[in-house]
């Protein structure tokens, strides 16, 4: 184990702050890092006068696409030697392998092309209603004119997907916010690299001016108490993270709003056409594997517990049985650049599988195990007792009769749903909307990030915006008023 | 007869064959033993055990299968037939909800050797229902753990191992280098907690009484007449894997669980009364008497606090057993709490020890305040991540394992969740075998409190699970 220590910057809006350090992390096989103490800064960190931001107004949406265009090209861990160092960071908490993070973060700069930020806002907010006032007439004759406004928002992000930092960058760029991004101890460094490569290319330019990262203990009162008050931010957006959630809370009130994307679980359901041949068996365990191998099980979106129409009979076990081997060996099949054994084996999950094996197969079967990954088979229509845990490319596949037993157990906290096949999907898909599922996609499909714009149920490019509007009334309004 | 089980004839060459026999020698007597004559004697004894246990417990055949373990060749080669805690807690929760004991049964009967043919399964609608008739038809006392986290684990103790749980508790209170303590049987124990409990503390408190008191229930002084229901202490995690189902909140709970909640409400809000009324009895009437009690600092420090709130002082005749194991259960104490117990109660020091439901006895704490290791508790140290053990010399920080050589119907072999330090050589006390430091704490403590964020997870069942009852209260 090495005892590298990091040392993480506090960047306030263009600044580099790196002086009166304190350690951190370091526990349970944790990274260790040392940053800036944040407290004495919390005056500076939050933006006094809103006024502040009108230098965001004097550029256009087409130079915010140049400036994110031009920082894309330089994040390549190649080029840019501080997004080498969150990479390496990275290494060393993620769950995903060297070589899959080094594919994430050498592409990491091509989320910034042009015409993929320019499709992700024309399907979200619109860029006209970035750019000016977009006039409406209702039907008495009041003429409405809207226009979307940046906020200033403390971004809590994610650390197991380094990718969700620059996300936010552009989000923030791209809708004129002023954000400040509280980095987890999991990723401290990348939002922080992204920043300093900003500075590094445009020093003075208002998008660098307006963004700031930060790293502190969340729930720490001395900066929290101060920072989240409505003179200082209008929103939060809070990445995952049970507990960071349960510490904001509090802070939520009038003036001050939450945009979460709590975290989430997602799953799988496969109707009886898997079995109709053994291609059509074999075709289905292949997606299914994508959705729940890909970057080694450690999103939200990746699928956990699959409900599969097989019957929960000696037959429909059986063939359940047979389903799961292909679905494990198509799982040990997936490319190393999107998959790998278990870098982090969760140790008490791992107990749990351990304990299934060694309890005969009474209720369930286990296919494989360890660092390559299992397929647990229930053999009744319910899944482990423990299937909130399932990571490290463990899937459960659970037999039923019934497709109203997977819609039941749809709750608010499930968020991709893959279904196989595209009939099965029509005709589920309202009743799971219903239970609180929040995106449904053909089986295969969990891991894509198509420029819809729609997260856990929310639209989060709209809700990092003001909307403001400007009404004129007619006079023969305004004198029925009178 | 009580006295049976309580002393025995010991036949010192017979250990490697019947390793249970060293629990009637003396503590001192134990502790005595040489490394290197306990090591010999582990050796034959696992193997012994192994063979017995090997071919006719299917977890333990599957995981020397799995590990390829055929024979053992050292004590080391012991540490691959260690069991998760998790295979004593693998059967799935909804067979509770479904009345399935039968199913419930057939499982447990896996872990032990004891024959549980003759159990009556019909008609039982609760977790308690299902403890007392495998008690009753078939004699094994199943001993459930108390963890939070909603699923228990079932150990089950076949009667051929039953005489251990009165010499474990009697050899318990032999505080190591002291005198032994005479006329057991005419000092009253104290219960802070429940009269009937299927925990290991529980089942401690039937084998004083049956075989300590000849039946005298008198002896006993329980805080709490009534029963600790596993049913409720199982409710947390049978409601989170009611959710797991889409069952919660749809109207779909049993109403034997609904049942159970209700009558643990209204428990829960007379027991500070129940509480009160006891700590009167017992400050009053057993004020200077001689007692004995094993407890944790969390319960002693509930006594101190009870005393300190009616000005008493120094209740107990100086001569009384005091036994702490179990640790702080993440209570912070008041500094300096051990010295202010010991005062209270009216004893010069309170006795510790180390131990755990799956194992039968408690590693004694010594003089130099080192947990020693008893000759039936083949110890190992574990590399937390690769389960490899360490070498057995040498001081080592790892997660414990042990081997309980004692249990004749049950695998003694678990691999626990505590991270302790060990070491094989000689103690400061002069004693020489494995001992462990005071520093033990579970893994989950130790990882806990990181500031890590990602996007997968779902709220703790257990969290959920409290709301919904804090919701219909």
């Amino acid at each position: 184990m090495d005892e590298r220590t990091f040392e993480v910057p506090l960047i306030i809006r263009g600044a580099v702050i790196a002086s009166d350090t304190v350690g951190h992390g370091g526990r349970g096989g944790g990274v260790q890092f040392e940053s800036p103490q944040v407290a004495p800064h919390v005056d500076r960190l939050a933006l006094g006068s809103p006024s502040a931001m009108a230098d965001l107004y004097r550029i256009s949406f087409e130079e915010i696409l140049d400036y994110l265009e031009s920082l894309g090209q330089r994040l390549s861990p190649a080029v840019n030697p501080w997004m080498e160092e969150a990479f390496e960071l990275s290494c060393r908490t993620s769950g995903l392998g060297r070589e899959i993070l080094h594919a994430m973060y050498l592409h990491m700069g091509e989320g910034l092309r042009r015409d993929n930020l320019r499709e992700a806002v024309e399907n979200t907010i619109g860029v006209d209603y970035l750019e000016g006032w977009v006039e409406e007439r209702l039907a008495n004759g009041l003429r409405a004119r809207k226009r979307a406004f940046g906020a200033r928002t403390v971004h809590i992000v994610a650390g197991n997907a380094p990718g969700t930092s620059v996300l936010t960058v552009a989000r923030n760029a791209l809708t004129r916010g002023d954000a400040i991004i509280k980095t987890p101890s999991n990723d401290p460094l990348t939002a922080a690299a992204v920043a300093r490569t900003m500075i590094e290319m445009a020093p003075d330019h208002p998008l660098t001016r307006h963004l700031s990262v930060a790293y502190w203990k969340g729930g720490d009162a001395a900066v929290e108490e101060r920072l989240y008050r409505s003179r200082n931010i209008e929103k939060i957006v809070a990445w995952g993270g049970m507990s960071s959630i349960k510490h904001i809370a509090k802070y939520i009130g009038p003036g001050i709003e939450l945009v979460a994307l709590d975290p989430k679980l997602s799953s799988t359901i496969i109707g009886q056409e898997a079995f109709a041949d053994n291609a059509a068996m074999e075709k289905v365990a292949a997606a299914l594997a994508m959705d729940g191998g890909s970057l080694n099980q450690e999103g939200c979106v990746n699928a956990r517990v699959v409900w599969v129409e097989s019957g929960t009979n000696a037959d429909g076990i059986a063939r359940l049985d047979r389903f799961g081997q292909m679905v494990f060996d198509a799982i040990q099949r997936l490319p190393e650049s999107i998959s790998t054994p278990a870098v982090r084996l969760d140790a008490a999950l791992a107990d749990e599988i351990e304990a299934l094996k060694m309890g005969g197969e009474a209720f369930y079967r286990v296919i494989g195990g360890g660092r390559a990954g299992a397929v647990i088979v229930s053999r009744m229509d319910e899944p482990v007792d423990f299937a909130t845990m399932l990571a490290n490319r463990v899937l459960n596949l659970v037999p039923v009769d019934d497709l109203d037993t997977p819609v039941g157990a749809v709750t608010s906290y499930t968020q991709t749903i893959g279904i196989y096949p595209e009939s099965l999907k029509h005709k589920l898909r309202d009743r799971l909307a219903l239970h609180g599922a929040q995106r449904l996609v053909s089986l295969g499909g969990a891991m894509g990030m198509p420029n819809h714009g729609i997260q856990d149920a929310i639209e989060p490019w709209r809700r990092m915006c003001r909307w403001i509007v400007e009404e004129e009334s007619p006079a023969e309004l305004l004198s029925q008023v009178a | 007869m009580a006295e049976a089980d309580a002393t025995r004839q010991i036949n010192s060459g017979a250990f490697a064959s019947e390793p249970q026999a060293m629990l009637w020698q003396s503590m001192d007597a134990n502790l005595a033993m040489g490394a290197e004559q306990v090591a010999d004697i582990q050796l034959a004894a696992v193997r012994h055990r192994f063979a017995q246990l090997g071919d006719k417990l299917p977890p333990l055949r599957a995981l020397a299968a799995e590990n390829g373990v055929t024979e053992i060749a050292d004590l080391n080669a012991a540490a691959s037939l260690l069991f998760k805690h998790s295979v004593y807690k693998s059967y799935p929760v909804s067979l509770i909800e479904k009345c399935r004991f039968d199913r419930l049964t057939a499982w447990l009967a896996n872990l032990t050797t004891a024959d549980l043919s003759g159990v009556k399964t019909e008609g039982l609608e609760s977790v308690d229902d299902w403890l007392d008739a495998v008690n009753r038809d078939a004699n094994v006392r199943i001993i459930h753990t108390t963890g939070t986290s909603g699923k228990l684990s079932f150990l089950p103790r076949g009667p051929l191992d039953e005489p251990l749980q009165i010499r474990s508790a009697l050899l318990s209170q032999e505080v190591p280098g002291r005198p032994q303590p005479q006329r057991l049987e005419e000092v009253p124990t104290i219960v802070v907690g429940q009269r009937i409990m299927f925990s290991g503390y529980g089942a401690a408190m039937e084998a004083l009484v049956e075989h300590l008191y000849g039946g005298d229930e008198s002896m006993l002084l329980t805080m709490d007449k009534e029963r600790l229901s596993a049913d409720v202490l199982t409710l947390a995690g049978r409601l989170a894997a009611a959710e797991n189902r889409g069952e919660l909140g749809r109207s779909q709970i049993s109403p034997a669980i609904l049942n159970r909640l209700d009558q643990f409400v209204a428990a829960q809000k007379t027991a500070p009364e129940r509480r009160a009324g006891f700590f009167d009895t017992l400050f009053g009437t057993m004020k200077g008497r001689r007692v004995m009690m094993a407890g944790n600092w969390s319960m002693y420090l509930e006594m101190m606090q009870a005393g300190q709130a009616r000005g008493v002082d120094h209740i107990f005749s100086s001569d009384s057993h005091f036994l702490c194991a179990g640790g702080t259960k993440g209570k912070v104490m008041p500094e300096g709490y051990r010295t202010a117990i010991a005062a209270f109660l009216g004893v010069p020091t309170i006795a510790e020890s180390y131990g755990m439901s799956e194992i039968s006895s408690l590693m004694p704490k010594c003089p130099a305040g080192k947990y020693h290791a008893l000759p039936w508790l083949l110890v190992f140290v574990l590399d937390p991540q690769t389960g490899v053990p360490s070498a057995r010399k040498g001081t080592h920080t790892g997660r414990f394992g042990v081997i309980d050589l004692a249990f004749q119907q049950r695998w003694g072999g678990v691999l626990s969740g505590d991270e302790v330090t060990m070491t094989f050589g000689r103690c400061d006390c002069g004693r020489d075998g494995p001992f462990i430091e005071d520093t033990v704490r579970r893994y989950g403590e130790k990882e806990g409190g990181d500031d890590k964020i990602t996007c997968a997870g779902a709220p703790e069942a257990h969290d959920n699970a409290l709301a919904f009852l804090a919701d219909l209260d």
